[in-house]
C-alpha cells in the first residue's frame, strides 16, 4: 500500500462556463467534481459511467491536455504542473475512440507512427523508422502498410496504428478513451486481445475509459464508477461486478444486456429524473433517481471515496465500515 | 398465423465505378403479426440497406429488386400502393434521433405530419392524437411538449418522440434501425421495455436491426444473422444463442466478453481476416475466406440446411460444437 501510485488525482475539479443562450447568464458546469483516483504500476483502472459523467474530461486532464480548475494530477507522486510538457508526454500517451478522426489523413502510416519520435527528437531518422516498423509489426499491421494512408485502412487497422503511435514512445501509462467503441464486435475482440498482450509485454499501465461494462469487466483490475463528475464507487473488478455497493453501480450492471435468451429486458428501479448537469441535486447527486434514497441523501453529500481506498460514496454504506463487504 | 411481411429474394445493387456493389444478396424471410425479428450483423453486412429497401428509402444510386415483397397482401414493389403503406401501416424508427428530427420545427408539427398525410382530418384531431402518443411513450406534460424543439429534449426523450411519431398512424409493423445504439445503457433498458410493452399492448410486429448480440438475445422472437449481404443463419433466440450452427454465428458470439462465461482477462475469440469485397458475385459461401472449417466444397453452391424454424447456410450439417449446454 505504501507504493507511490504511478498516476493519481487529488481532489481534481474542472469547471466549464457554458452559455445558456443569448441574454442569459452563463452557467457553471462541474464536469469533474472532486475526483480522487490512483493507479498502481502495471494495473488497468477501468472508468465507467454514462454520457455526461465527466469521464472524457477526466481523460483529457490525465493526459495534461486540460488544466485543472483545482486539485492536481500526479505522476509518480509529482504534480504534472511541475513537469515539462514533453517529459510528461513521453510517459503518458493516449488512444482515442475514433480512429477516423484521430489520424492525419494526409500522412502515411510511417509518418504518423514516427511523429512522436520526431517531436521529441529521439534517435536518427533511420532509428525512428526502424522502431516504428517494429511496432507496426507488433500491433499486427502488414509490412507493406508503412507507405499507405489512413483512408485505405479499416477501423480496426486504424486503431492498430493509433496503438503503435501511442507505444512508439515507450510510455509507462496509456490512457484509452473508449478505444473499441467505434468497432465491430469481431474487431473489438482483436483490439482488446492486442491491448492485453501489449500490457503484459511492455509492462504498461492502462486507464481504460468505456461505457461498455462487459468490456471493462473483462480488461480492468480496478474499476471506478462515475456519476455527474464524481466517483461514486471504486473497488477491485471482482468486488464491483460481484458485489456492487452503490445503488447506481447496481442499476448500471442491471442494465447491461448480456447474452441471455429468456432473461428479457431488465426492469430498472431507477427514477426517470434525468439529471441536469448544470443543476445537480443537493446532497447526493444521485438521490432523485435512487430507489433506496432516505432522509440524509437529499441534504448531506456522502463522503467521497479516498484515492487509495475502495467503497461507495453512499449514505447506505457509510453505516457499515468501508471494505467490510466483499 | 399468416405472415404480415413476406420477402423473397430481396436484392440491393449499387452501381460504383468499380462495378456493381451487391449490398443485399437474395434475402428471403417473413415477419408474422406481433413478433420481433432481429436482424443482426456487423458493419457492411447489409442490415440497414435491408430496412431502407423495405421502406423504399434507398439512396438513388441503389436499385432494389425482389421476387416477392408483400405486406399484408399489398405488393410493395408497386410504388403507388407502397406509398400508402409506408409511414402509415409500416413505420420506421431511426438510430439518430438528433438527425432524424428536423431542428427547425417544433416536435408537434413533425408528429402530426404523417398522420395528416395518411389519415386526414383536422389539425386539432392530429394534435390530440400526438398528445395521446407522447403520453403513451411516457413523456410527461405532453401538451406543452408539442411546442418544443428537438434541441430542448434529451437523447432518451428524443428517441421516445421518434417512437411516438412512428406510432401515430397505428402501424402493424415497426422497423427499428439501431434505435438505442446512441443511448446510455440505463436509458436503453427503459426504451426497450417501452417498445416491448407497446408491442404487447398494440400487437405490433417489429423488425429490430442491431449489431448488439446481447440486446438481440433479450428481445428477439426470431433472429436473422447477416454476413456480406446474405443471411447465414436464422432461428429463434434460443436456437441462435443456445445452439448456433453457422461458424460465423458461433465465432461472433465468442468475440464478445460474456460475464460468467468468459474468464476475466483471458483472450477473446476473434475472426481473422476481413469481409470480402461486395463488388460482383461471390461464388460459394460468403464466409469461407474467414472460416476455420472452410474446405473445397465451400467454393461451390452452399445449401440452406435445417427445417423451417432454424435454417443456416453451410456445407456442414454436423451438430453444433462447444456451445451446447449453454442453453438456459
Amino acid at each position: 500500500m505504501s507504493m507511490t501510485p504511478i498516476l493519481e488525482t487529488r481532489n481534481l475539479h474542472r469547471r466549464f462556463r457554458v452559455s445558456q443562450g443569448h441574454f442569459k447568464p452563463k452557467a457553471t458546469l462541474q464536469a469533474v467534481n472532486g475526483v480522487d483516483l490512483s493507479v498502481q504500476r502495471g494495473e488497468t483502472l477501468g472508468i465507467v459511467g454514462e454520457s455526461g459523467c465527466g469521464k472524457s474530461t477526466l481523460a483529457q486532464m490525465l493526459l495534461g491536455l486540460l488544466p485543472a480548475t483545482s486539485g492536481e494530477v500526479r505522476l509518480d507522486g509529482r504534480p504534472i504542473a511541475d513537469l515539462r510538457r514533453v517529459d510528461f508526454a513521453r510517459r503518458v500517451q493516449p488512444i482515442f475512440q475514433d480512429p477516423f478522426s484521430s489520424l492525419n489523413p494526409r500522412k502515411t502510416l510511417l509518418d504518423i507512427v514516427t511523429m512522436p519520435l520526431r517531436v521529441h527528437a529521439i534517435g536518427s531518422r533511420a532509428e525512428q523508422e526502424a522502431r516504428a516498423r517494429t511496432l507496426m509489426d507488433r500491433v499486427g499491421l502488414p509490412a507493406g502498410f508503412a507507405d499507405r494512408y489512413p483512408k485505405e485502412l479499416s477501423g480496426g487497422q486504424r486503431q492498430r496504428v493509433a496503438i503503435a503511435r501511442a507505444l512508439v514512445m515507450q510510455p509507462d501509462v496509456v490512457i484509452c478513451d473508449e478505444p473499441t467503441s467505434a468497432l465491430d464486435a469481431s474487431v473489438q475482440s482483436q483490439i482488446l486481445n492486442l491491448l492485453m498482450e501489449l500490457k503484459a509485454d511492455f509492462g504498461l499501465t492502462y486507464v481504460f475509459i468505456s461505457h461498455n461494462l462487459s468490456v471493462v469487466e473483462h480488461i480492468a483490475d480496478h474499476v471506478a464508477v462515475m456519476y455527474l463528475g464524481r466517483v461514486v464507487e471504486k473497488a477491485p473488478v471482482d468486488a464491483i461486478f460481484d458485489a456492487p455497493q452503490h445503488p447506481y453501480t447496481r442499476a448500471l450492471l442491471d442494465s447491461v444486456l448480456t447474452v441471455a435468451p429468456d432473461a428479457g429486458v431488465p426492469e430498472l428501479a431507477l427514477g426517470p429524473g434525468f439529471p441536469n448537469p448544470l443543476r445537480p441535486a443537493p446532497g447526493c447527486p444521485f438521490h432523485p433517481r435512487c430507489p433506496r434514497a432516505f432522509e440524509p441523501c437529499s441534504t448531506i453529500p456522502p463522503t467521497p471515496v479516498p484515492a487509495e481506498g475502495r467503497g461507495a460514496a453512499c449514505h447506505l454504506t457509510e453505516m457499515t465500515p468501508r471494505g467490510a463487504a466483499a | 398465423m399468416g405472415a404480415l411481411l413476406t420477402v423473397d429474394d430481396l436484392r440491393v445493387d449499387i452501381a460504383t465505378p468499380r462495378g456493381t456493389l451487391r449490398a443485399v444478396r437474395g434475402l428471403t424471410f417473413s415477419v408474422n403479426a406481433g413478433e420481433t425479428l432481429c436482424i443482426v450483423g456487423e458493419s457492411g453486412c447489409g442490415k440497414s440497406m435491408t430496412s431502407l429497401a423495405l421502406m423504399d428509402l434507398l439512396p438513388r444510386v441503389a436499385k432494389r429488386s425482389a421476387a416477392t415483397l408483400n405486406f399484408a397482401d399489398t405488393d410493395l414493389s408497386d410504388r403507388r400502393k407502397a406509398r400508402r403503406i409506408r409511414g402509415n401501416q409500416m413505420a420506421m424508427i431511426f438510430q439518430e434521433p438528433m438527425t432524424a428530427l428536423n431542428p427547425a420545427f417544433p416536435i408537434g408539427d413533425q408528429l402530426t405530419e404523417a398522420y395528416l398525410h395518411h389519415k386526414g382530418g383536422s389539425r386539432a384531431a392530429a394534435r390530440a392524437r400526438a398528445v395521446e402518443m407522447l403520453d403513451l411513450v411516457g413523456i410527461g406534460s405532453p401538451a406543452e411538449r408539442l411546442g418544443q424543439y428537438p434541441h430542448q429534449l434529451s437523447g432518451g426523450l428524443r428517441q421516445r418522440v421518434m417512437i411516438a411519431m412512428a406510432l401515430m398512424t397505428d402501424p402493424k409493423l415497426l422497423i427499428a434501425d439501431e434505435p438505442t445504439t446512441a443511448l446510455d445503457v440505463t436509458i436503453q433498458a427503459q426504451i426497450l421495455r417501452l417498445l416491448r410493452d407497446l408491442q404487447q399492448k398494440l400487437g405490433i410486429a417489429v423488425i429490430f436491426i442491431t449489431h448488439d448480440l446481447g440486446l438481440v438475445s433479450r428481445i428477439a422472437d426470431r433472429v436473422m444473422v447477416m454476413y456480406a449481404g446474405a443471411m447465414v443463419e436464422e432461428g429463434t433466440a434460443a436456437q441462435i444463442f443456445g445452439a448456433p450452427r453457422h461458424p460465423y454465428t458461433q465465432a461472433l458470439i465468442e468475440c464478445i466478453p460474456q460475464p460468467g462465461r468468459t474468464a476475466r482477462g483471458t483472450p477473446l475469440g476473434t475472426i481473422p481476416g476481413v469481409v470480402p469485397s461486395l463488388v460482383g458475385q461471390i461464388e460459394g459461401c460468403v464466409f469461407r475466406s474467414r472460416c476455420p472449417l472452410a474446405r473445397r466444397e465451400c467454393e461451390s453452391h452452399v445449401p440452406t440446411r435445417g427445417a423451417e424454424g432454424h435454417r443456416w447456410v453451410c456445407v456442414d450439417d454436423a451438430p453444433a460444437p462447444a456451445l451446447e449446454g449453454t442453453t438456459r
